[in-house]
């Protein structure tokens, strides 16, 4: 591990503020579309395509915000520092772009497809895939005795 | 071992929903192989539209196009089939779901037994709905579809029989053979996508019964196809997700669809004309190919290119116009159908470049007119809009264009300029012609005129004179009534009783306006106690709409009880009369308590009674020529 590698605890800590980042942005978000529903604004309900990315991103945003924070509450009592390290950047990466892009997919949308901020979705699915599976991989379940 | 497990859960659910989209249930696959269902010349079906257009597709679901012809299911079935017995003319018809959930009707058979129909399909779904049964026959067992003579009245809720909804005399009897229209030649062309009625046997057939059909349509109803094109091709090219983005981001790339906002002003109103515009094929040699594979009209062309509209000197086979009577005499239209016909006519469309699409959309809220946000004709407010979006310069100031008050519906374009002079599908409608008012052009021509269906106490005359004092000396005085009733007399109560049918039912509908110009209303009222009697149940029917919308109104004379009570279909003249007398009777005395005599009265005396002897010399003028719509 060199000296710029950051620490364990660094890792940790900018995977909880990610969660904390995320849940500060789309926790608001689900509150903005209730009050579009409720003042029923035609633009948001005009095209169907908005309103399911647009839930999509809420819903997302908040789920992997909550992953984000129980990642950094379990890493470092299961995961090795080395390996736990890297896994906390690709967690953080792709709980930020999927909700990113189907946010921004549903801005500019088409009737039948969204925007091509959505190209950003699948980026975030694989990286989180990818890191959910290194993650339990990487498990010992041997460190939480 | 568990890291193997774990690897291959995160495969299971990509396997899973894959997999699972070859089993079962596939919406567009099971549309396009349902009876009646063809997937021939590109057509691939509304369903197929949904997956990219969701929003269009939910917009045109809602609309009455869509659901014009539908299979018998309970959600489509608008009428009560209770068994109840339903009667006309002495008749019964039961309309009730036999053993097995079928939807079917006991009638009157033809030799005065009984005989069981069942429901083949509906159509219609907005004002009322018609049935049609399955008729087999000949060696091949190729069908027809003939329509059954009750249907039901949506906004009433009630029964009709077909008499009553086209604008026919009175008939005495039924089963007649005008009740079974054969849909396979008629409804089949405007009520449902890409038709093809399949005839199997065009010119060897013995007359209307003996006509056999392999019928097939793109969609049951009125689809997305019918307007747009076929779309097979689309579907086909526009399902790679690159292609579509190119065309999102403005590449070039070909649609084969059609946008009708984007076609040339021929080709926009040809789209609405294909089936809002009553027509002929363009070479009768044509007929062949319409009853055998359909019509060649497809959205994009120019309609004339393949049919001629209907007009009031159309031909067929003698040199005598055949459709004479669906016009006024100055040929335009008064039957709904033709609106085609009015816009092509219209000044609006012929040096401007108004299109259906300038007032209408398929795709927006308002089903019932189909009208755009904001171009709601009746709407009080914005009712203007339609015209104010060229004539900018005459929404600066109404009045002075109008010289009526602003916030009276002499101040509404459509008033003046489009009036309720149109009939169909038991109702008045606004005529799709846009002109100038001219008392002594309507007057000659034996037309419903824009002022005097406002103005009811107001004669032709006095229409004449107002349209000079305000607009100049381009209107001349009208100089006799087609219909030979005195000039003098007011225009609305001369057209109701002496007028031809689509006269009548204009004037009784006129009659009942609630934004009707103040005035002496006498007159109007025992004219329309009169026409309670009319001889043609669509008369009757907007004479008593007109009376109970009075009754609700201020003024009321106390017959709204007994009005509401006359049923103006499927009696019998002996029965009606009777009634009719009886309330004209009574009119002085209701009449005292809330009218007060006028001297320019033509049909009460100024002691309020009704002057009997001018109304039978007004009804004696009527024209006796049989109207028969063709739908």
């Amino acid at each position: 591990m060199s000296d710029v590698t950051e620490s364990p605890d660094d890792s940790t800590r900018q995977t909880v503020v990610t969660g904390f980042f995320l849940l500060a942005v789309f926790v608001p978000m689900g509150l903005t579309l209730e009050a579009l529903h409720a003042l029923k604004v035609p633009v948001y309900f005009g095209s169907s395509m908005r309103r399911e990315l647009w839930t999509l991103a809420h819903a997302h945003g908040g789920i992997l915000g909550i992953l984000c924070l129980v990642y950094g509450s379990v890493a470092e009592r299961w995961l090795s520092a080395a390996a736990g390290e890297s896994i906390a950047k690709w967690v953080r990466w792709g709980a930020v772009l999927m909700p990113l892009g189907f946010l921004l997919g549903g801005i500019g949308t088409h009737e039948g497809d969204p925007s091509l901020g959505i190209l950003l979705v699948p980026v975030g699915g694989v990286v989180l895939i990818v890191a959910l599976v290194r993650a339990g991989l990487d498990c010992r379940p041997s460190r939480s005795t | 071992m568990w890291k193997v497990y774990l690897l291959a859960a995160v495969l299971v659910a990509p396997a899973l929903v894959l997999s699972a989209l070859g089993w079962g249930f596939d919406p567009v696959e099971l549309r396009a192989t349902r009876p009646l269902v063809h997937r021939n010349g590109g057509f691939a079906g509304a369903a197929s539209c949904a997956t990219c257009h969701p929003d269009h597709h939910a917009s045109w679901r809602q609309t009455y196009h869509s659901t014009m012809t539908q299979r018998p299911t309970r959600e489509a079935i608008a009428a009560p089939f209770d068994g109840s017995d339903v009667v006309f003319f002495g008749q019964v018809a039961r309309p009730h779901v036999d053993a097995n959930g079928t939807f079917a009707m006991d009638l009157p058979g033809p030799s005065g037994g009984r005989r069981i129909a069942k429901v083949a399909f509906t159509v219609g779904s907005h004002r009322y709905q018609q049935y049609f049964e399955r008729v087999v026959g000949g060696v091949d067992g190729q069908a027809q579809f003939r329509r059954l003579p009750v249907l039901w009245h949506v906004q009433e809720r009630r029964w009709l029989h077909i008499n009553g909804i086209f604008l026919d005399p009175d008939r005495t009897a039924w089963p007649g053979p005008e009740d079974g229209a054969v849909w396979n030649v008629n409804c089949i062309f405007c009520h449902n996508t890409a038709p093809q009625p399949g005839m199997a046997n065009y010119g060897r057939d013995g007359g209307s019964a003996d006509m056999r059909f392999d019928s097939r349509v793109a969609e049951l109803g009125i689809g997305c196809e019918s307007c747009h094109g076929p779309g097979a091709d689309h579907v086909a090219g526009m399902g790679n997700p690159l292609r579509r983005y190119r065309s999102y981001l403005g590449g070039n790339v070909e649609l084969h669809v059609v946008d009708p906002k984007a076609l040339d002003k021929e080709r926009s109103v040809s789209v609405c004309g294909q089936c809002h515009g009553q027509r002929l094929p363009k070479h009768p040699s044509m007929m062949r190919t319409i009853l055998e594979t359909g019509p060649t009209f497809r959205s994009g062309d120019r309609l004339q290119d393949h049919v001629t509209a209907i007009s009031r000197e159309t031909t067929i086979a003698d040199d005598k116009p055949a459709f004479a009577l669906r016009f006024w005499s100055d040929g335009t239209p008064r039957l709904t159908a033709y609106e085609y016909q009015g816009v092509t006519g219209s000044p609006c469309y012929q040096r401007g470049k108004m299109t259906c699409e300038s007032c209408h959309s398929m795709h927006g809220k308002n089903v019932a007119g189909q009208m755009k946000a904001g171009m709601r004709v009746r709407d009080a407010q914005h009712g203007n809009q339609s015209c104010l979006q060229c004539h900018a310069e005459i929404g600066k100031d109404v009045a002075a264009h109008t010289k009526h008050d602003t916030a009276g519906s002499g101040s509404r374009c459509t008033a003046c300029h489009t009036p309720d002079m149109v009939y169909g599908v038991l109702g008045v409608r606004i005529s799709h012609r846009i002109e100038t008012p001219d008392a002594a052009r309507d007057a000659a021509a034996g037309r419903p005129h824009a002022c005097t269906m406002c103005h009811l106490d107001k004669s032709l005359r006095w229409a004449g004179a107002e349209l000079r004092r305000m607009y100049g000396d381009q209107f001349e005085a009208p100089a006799r009534r087609k219909d030979r009733a005195p000039i003098d007399l007011a225009d609305s109560v001369a057209s109701v009783l002496a007028g031809d049918p689509v006269q009548r039912v204009v004037y009784a509908n006129a009659l009942g306006r609630p934004d009707r110009a103040p005035g002496p209303q006498a007159d109007a009222w025992v004219a329309l106690l009169a026409t309670l009697g009319d001889g043609y149940s669509s008369v009757r029917y907007q004479a008593r709409k007109s009376l109970l919308a009075r009754e609700d109104g201020p003024g009321s004379l106390g017959y709204r009880k007994d009005i509401a009570a006359f049923d103006p279909f499927g009696s019998l003249m002996p029965d009606r009369q009777p009634f009719v007398a009886r309330m004209l009777a009574s009119f002085p005395d209701r009449a005292r308590k809330t009218l007060r005599p006028s001297p320019g009265q033509v049909i009460v005396r100024l002691d309020l009674q009704p002057d009997l002897e001018a109304i039978v010399r007004l009804l004696n003028l009527q024209d006796g020529k049989a109207i028969s719509i063709g739908e």
